[in-house]
């Protein structure tokens, strides 16, 4: 839609030849006496210029809207058209390929088997990025990665856009195996105290209440056949016992303070580049904090600037710090460790019954804190499992 | 539910011979059909010709919207139609 005024006598004779002619007006407007305002489209606009050049009336073009503005917009800029459909042709081109290869571990992360090592074997079958997402045979990198590592139970890989996905699940551990008829015991894998005994084959060689170090003999692996005979099996059950975990920090409970003594010297240099000119010269104080600034001089394009550096001096002061916030902290600080110690050999068997923690000045200016957790946990464990632990 | 319909006596008659028509909706607008051109426009007047005379619409602050050879509408507030007889056209 195009907006023109037009000025003149007799405008209601122009609308009239105008309308003969085909022009048609959305919205006309008297605008003064002698003026009028006229909404009309490229064609009708063609018509009116051409009666005003006629007629010698004046006219002017206050505004252009809608499909005729987008037109004269594409006619000043007729690169635009071919630059947005290069552009489409390079989005196309470009979400035709794979950009990038991620490799995602599920579950626990496999100990032999890292990222690196998955992405090597993904780029040695020629799977890269920038390659076309077409010939990515996805079954076949499933197969082909499942059979290159045992480490694997899973592997899955699909393309998501421009995105290659492959995900990789480690292989569960097989449980212990034993033979049923192979005599073995189980024994304490940590020092405590008994709280219940539940064997499930072997004879239970210890009862709540009693103390066991490690390696003391908690299910013995024997089954009477008879009143005088005995055989041997493999021992299993479940002995539960009170154990401790502890803990130990120490920190100085005097802290390091500045006291500024007031005193403060200041030093200035011209210094362009290397070369550097002295102003004003200042020594530093033996113990001081020092400051530097500059101040561009020559501007962005000449580096030419004036260094100044400020000497404060100050003293250090011993400060006692407050003896019940370091308490607290040390606390926090021990209790959240073991809890993660616990929390990472398996919550499920371990349980939390109590815990203290207890405080010692060991020398001048140093607090020592112990933190015990009392946790009820499965301590039965073979010898193997023991040699294996150390 | 029984519909009811305009009687036949009050329906728009057959416009065959293309007389100009006025047909004000409110105050606020008005549709001229079947004009012969403009003859005069200004915020208090619109007159335009017909086949018998001419005819006027009256009111304030009067713009003329949807502007064709045939037919215009005429917009503002309006507030009379006047209707001009020439003898001379019969």
């Amino acid at each position: 839609m195009i907006r023109l005024r037009v000025e003149g006598l007799m405008l209601e004779r122009l609308l009239a030849r105008a309308m003969e002619q085909g022009a048609t007006f959305a919205r006309v407007e008297r605008d003064g006496e002698r003026a009028l305002t006229l909404d009309t489209s490229g064609r009708g606009a063609r018509v009116v210029r051409a009666l005003c050049e006629r007629h010698a009336l004046r006219v002017e073009e206050v505004r252009v809207t809608g499909l005729d503005a987008f037109k004269r917009f594409c006619l000043r800029r007729w690169t635009l058209l071919p630059g947005a459909m290069l552009g489409a042709a390079l989005l196309c081109l470009y979400l035709q390929r794979i950009w990038i290869v991620d490799i995602s571990f599920v579950g626990e992360r496999p100990a032999g088997s890292s990222e690196a090592d998955v992405r090597a074997m993904v780029a040695e079958m020629g799977v890269r990025p920038g390659m076309l997402a077409r010939d990515v045979d996805t079954d076949r990198l499933e197969l082909t990665l499942s059979a290159r590592s045992e480490e694997f139970s899973f592997v899955g890989a699909r393309v998501q856009g421009v995105r290659l996905l492959v995900e990789v699940a480690p292989s569960l551990e097989a449980p212990d195996v034993y033979e049923i008829d192979a005599a073995r015991d189980l024994v304490a894998a940590c020092d405590g105290v008994i709280v219940s005994v539940n064997a499930e084959s072997g004879v239970a060689a210890v009862e709540p209440g009693d103390t066991v170090r490690r390696g003391d003999v908690l299910i013995r692996g024997e089954e009477r056949v008879s009143s005088e005979e005995t055989r041997g099996v493999a021992a299993r059950g479940e002995v539960v016992a009170r154990t401790w975990v502890e803990a130990e920090a120490a920190v100085s409970t005097v802290r390091m303070e500045r006291v500024y003594t007031g005193r403060v010297r200041t030093g200035s240099v011209l210094k362009l580049l290397s070369w550097q000119f002295p102003l004003s010269p200042a020594e530093p104080f033996p113990v001081c904090e020092t400051t530097v600034e500059h101040l561009p001089v020559g501007g962005v394009f000449l580096p030419l600037m004036i260094e100044r550096t400020m000497y404060t001096e100050y003293e250090l002061r011993a400060v006692e710090r407050d003896v019940e916030a370091l308490k607290a902290a040390l606390s926090e600080h021990l209790f959240t460790i073991l809890e993660a110690n616990i929390a990472a050999e398996g919550a499920n068997s371990l349980q939390i019954v109590d815990k203290w923690i207890d405080y010692s000045m060991i020398e001048e200016g140093r607090l020592r804190a112990r933190a015990v957790l009392e946790v009820h946990r499965d301590i039965a464990a073979t010898r193997e499992a023991l040699a294996r632990e150390g | 539910m029984k519909r009811s319909r305009t009687p036949k006596q009050l329906s728009w008659a057959e416009n065959t011979a293309r007389e100009t028509r006025v047909t004000a909706v409110g105050g606020a607008r008005a549709l001229v059909e079947n004009h012969l051109g403009l003859l005069d426009y200004a915020p208090e007047r619109v007159r335009v010709r017909c086949r018998r005379g001419a005819v006027s619409v009256c009111g304030q602050g009067l713009t003329l919207r949807e502007v064709r050879r045939d037919a215009l509408i005429v917009a503002g507030r309006i507030e009379r139609l006047e209707i001009e007889h020439d003898p001379a056209a019969g």
